[in-house]
């Protein structure tokens, strides 16, 4: 497991993986991250940061089968590992914590 | 929609520079399901962009030629600040105190290679290394598919 925490973008992709479950490669997590911030996502860092998230253990990737619509490229699917559940479990702790106490002001 | 012709070659070529197949698979996908041009146009730079990160990640390694150069413009920027003399006391300051800390690591790395050597355990990790590196040997062997040639 890493030592680093998680960056921001990391925990979001983290989450959209996790939504997504056996479909998850590029495009539907680079979608859901669009849908929950409202802000354009650039597809070569969702790919970037998936494989700096592997590199640590938290994802595990596999190729599926190449496709007429792309071109004749596979997709890549990802997955989230236990290493990465228990990293997101970790953040949303202290995420939680910090938040605890703190007035809401809702406008 | 019909596909913007320049944005695919560009998408082609990057594969061709080394950008994944699956991150240009992803953008055709999204391509043909009716992006506008603006996000098309985004992501491929986005692309480019980030290819060019990593690409300086891998390879920006300190180097003798990188320090001089970071030397000298140092030294030219405090000559424009101060005058000769000062940057001549700077710069050997400098060279005197690394080159003492230098000495010392010498020395310091020395004396516990010549620790390690009368204690006998520099001379048994070769007979180790060559009875690891023979087990690896074995496991290579052993790993490689005789169908394909690849290690598998």
């Amino acid at each position: 497991m890493s030592r680093e925490s998680l960056g921001h973008f990391e925990l979001l992709v983290l989450l959209a993986l996790i939504r997504h479950g056996d479909e998850a490669y590029g495009v539907p997590i680079a979608r859901a991250i669009e849908e929950s911030t409202g802000k354009p996502v650039i597809l070569a860092s969702v790919y970037n940061t998936l494989e700096r998230l592997e590199e640590k253990g938290l994802v595990r990737s596999e190729f599926g089968e190449p496709t007429s619509q792309r071109g004749g490229r596979a997709k890549r699917y990802f997955a989230i590992t236990s290493a990465g559940l228990k990293e997101v479990r970790a953040a949303k702790r202290a995420l939680t914590t910090l938040w605890r106490g703190i007035p809401v002001h809702e406008s | 929609m019909s596909r913007p012709r320049l944005a695919l070659a560009l998408l082609t070529f990057g594969e061709f520079l080394g950008v994944s197949a699956e991150l240009v698979g992803d953008l055709l996908e999204e391509i043909d399901r009716g992006r506008p041009l603006p996000w098309i146009w985004r992501q491929i730079l986005g692309m480019y962009g980030c290819g060019l990160i990593a690409v300086l990640r891998e390879r920006a390694r300190l180097s003798p030629g990188l320090v001089a150069l970071a030397l000298g413009s140092t030294m030219l920027a405090l000559a424009s600040l101060a005058s000769a003399n000062r940057v001549m006391q700077a710069w050997l300051s400098l060279y005197y105190v690394t080159g003492t800390v230098s000495l010392l690591a010498t020395m310091a790395s020395q004396a516990m290679g010549a620790a390690d050597r009368r204690s006998g355990r520099i001379a048994e990790m070769p007979a180790e290394c060559l009875r690891s590196y023979a087990g690896r040997d074995e496991q290579a062997k052993q790993s490689v598919d005789p169908r394909d040639g690849h290690s598998i």
